[in-house]
């Protein structure tokens, strides 16, 4: 029996083990980290020769898949803060489409990629070192006990003058409804410019902003992944024919074992932990990004779309 | 009974030589090119496919076989370092007439077949392409440069190969030659009309002895879900989100079963 499989929309014929191992793997993190795994599973795919287009779509479809999963389990283990997810949602949809409006600006001017690219590196790099600073700390035992006569941040100030305040049971958490609104317009204009789901923006945001819990901090991020990546899946097939339903399927049987496999290790691991791996991903996958802006490509042209 | 045997005679012969590879052009042998299989079926199972070649030319000929797509418009981003520093897409770069796939097999180097003017006439080799990619104006040392980046590009994806000495000729005492090749079709192939041209050379001069249509159709499964993904976009994506869907709901039931008990 041939291990190999034709992929309809793709129009190429890809390795079967190959497609269940990686959709394993990045389904693992995705459970793991709740991150929707996008911005390491589409490069991987280009690489094996899937066009950009097709590659970013199919993708999201797998990761409806795998976030279903990833939330299902954590569902059950009673960590995910659905009113929290929701209103990171509406704004999340909100602020992608103004990104999208954005980049149409910023390519109109011809800097889109100047842009993007800075983007990327900024909030990687930033977001990768405050992880990974702020769990090494912990890990050391460091952290200062905050007392009572401690002068607020200014952020702090701003975020409690907030009108409309709601309690965030599942979170532990009380914060003005604007507050995860905001965010999520933020972190929405901000996947829309990088063009990928924005799980690893959201989960710092989630753990520093909203000061919620990580485990619960996991499944709320793959809970609003889901009907994101549902949104872009449907879309691309019906405008753009970019699906290949073959290729997703594939990848998301391995996804969904391995976000199950990944949301038991998180469940083991304590919360620096998990951080510090977390913020490991995301400054190797920003010095990847930096180094393929450095270093000369190996070839200098390349088909249009994707991440 | 005479005039029976006749129209079956007829009949017969007249079976027998449509059965054969159809003569395209002028003063070409009936057998000067015959592929094995004609029709390449792109089923779940197609991972790439050897087509054999075979024929007889004039003795003395050398021969180049290419096996070219349907030629497409290509518009392709371009690569450029920015503040000297980074490098960054800068713009797009437009190529006409761009065969889809390109194997070239010949049988001695390319430069020893004919002169490249020669060559690009007949549309043989890589120079021919980028002369038609690049159009009327002339070449310059800018777009030079990113067709070779299209050929790198192209030759990644193994949709163009050329292959100096994969065409096998064997001499017969009858004055005519017997060739051979095998054309590897690669993994990414794209359904379509594919054609295959055999060019004979002598003396620097070359001429299009024989050409024959490939076809390359998807099959199955991969043609109903490829002509679905087409045609009914909308419920196709929808279809494929909820499959999605109660495939991660289903697993986590499944993995949530295993765990009771557990912690």
């Amino acid at each position: 029996m041939s291990l190999w499989i034709y992929l309809p929309v793709a129009g190429n014929a890809v390795h079967l083990l190959l497609l269940l191992g990686m959709g394993a793997v990045v389904g693992f993190l995705s459970g793991l980290f709740g991150v929707g795994g996008g911005f390491l599973m589409t490069p991987l795919l280009i690489m094996m020769g899937i066009q950009p287009t097709i590659a970013a779509a199919s993708d999201s479809n797998q990761i409806v898949a795998a976030s279903a999963s990833g939330t299902y389990a954590h569902a059950r283990a009673g960590s995910v803060d659905f009113k929290m997810g929701a209103l990171l949602l509406g704004g999340g949809l909100a602020g992608g489409s103004a990104g999208v409006f954005l980049i149409k600006a910023l390519r109109g001017l011809g800097q889109a990629d100047l842009f993007i690219s800075a983007t990327y590196v900024v909030m990687l790099g930033g977001i990768g070192s405050y992880m990974l600073h702020d769990s090494l700390k912990e890990i050391r035992g460091k952290v200062r006990v905050q007392v009572a006569e401690t002068r607020p941040s200014a952020f702090a100030r701003l975020v409690n003058s907030l009108p409309c305040k709601m309690d965030f049971p599942r979170s532990k958490v009380r914060h003005s409804v604007l507050m995860p609104l905001g965010l999520g317009v933020l972190v929405g204009v901000l996947s829309a410019i990088m063009g990928v789901g924005g799980g690893f923006i959201m989960v710092p945001v989630m753990i520093y902003l909203l000061r919620m819990p990580m485990h619960v901090v996991v499944g709320t991020s793959l809970f609003q992944i889901l009907f994101t990546c549902a949104n872009v899946t449907v879309l691309q097939a019906a405008v753009n024919h970019t699906v290949d339903f073959v290729l997703a399927l594939v990848l998301l049987i391995g996804s969904v074992v391995g976000a199950q496999l990944g949301a038991k290790v998180n469940k083991r691991l304590r919360a620096e932990q998990l951080k510090i791996l977390m913020a490991i991903i995301v400054l190797v996958v920003m010095v990847k990004m930096l180094l393929g802006f450095l270093l000369t490509p190996d070839i200098l042209v390349s088909y249009a779309g994707g991440h | 009974m005479r005039g029976f045997t006749n129209n079956v005679i007829l009949a017969t012969t007249y079976l027998l030589w449509a059965a054969l590879p159809q003569p395209a052009v002028a003063g070409e042998t009936a057998t000067a090119l015959c592929l094995r299989p004609r029709e390449v079926s792109l089923g779940i199972h197609y991972h790439g496919r050897v087509v054999h070649a075979e024929g007889t030319a004039p003795a003395g000929d050398k021969l180049a076989l290419v096996c070219a797509g349907r030629r497409e418009d290509l518009r392709l981003k371009k690569k450029e370092k920015v503040l000297g520093l980074l490098w960054l897409n800068r713009g797009e770069v437009h190529f006409a007439s761009v065969p889809s796939l390109y194997l070239l097999d010949t049988s001695d180097e390319l430069s020893r077949l004919a002169s490249p003017e020669a060559l690009n006439r007949l549309g043989v080799g890589c120079p021919a392409l980028e002369a038609a990619a690049v159009g009327a104006r002339p070449p310059d040392q800018q777009s030079h440069r990113l067709f070779a980046e299209l050929l790198k590009l192209k030759q990644r994806e193994k949709l163009f190969a050329v292959s100096a000495h994969g065409v096998l000729l064997q001499e017969r005492p009858e004055g005519v030659e017997h060739w051979s090749a095998d054309l590897r079709l690669p993994t990414k192939l794209a359904p379509g009309d594919y054609e295959v041209r055999l060019f004979g050379f002598q003396q620097g001069q070359g001429k299009l002895l024989a050409r024959q249509a490939l076809e390359v159709r998807q099959v199955g499964a991969v043609a109903a879900i490829h002509s679905f993904a087409r045609k009914q976009g909308l419920l196709y994506g929808i279809g494929a989100v909820l499959i999605a869907l109660a495939a991660g709901v289903l697993t986590g039931f499944v993995f949530g079963l295993g765990s009771k008990g557990g912690h």
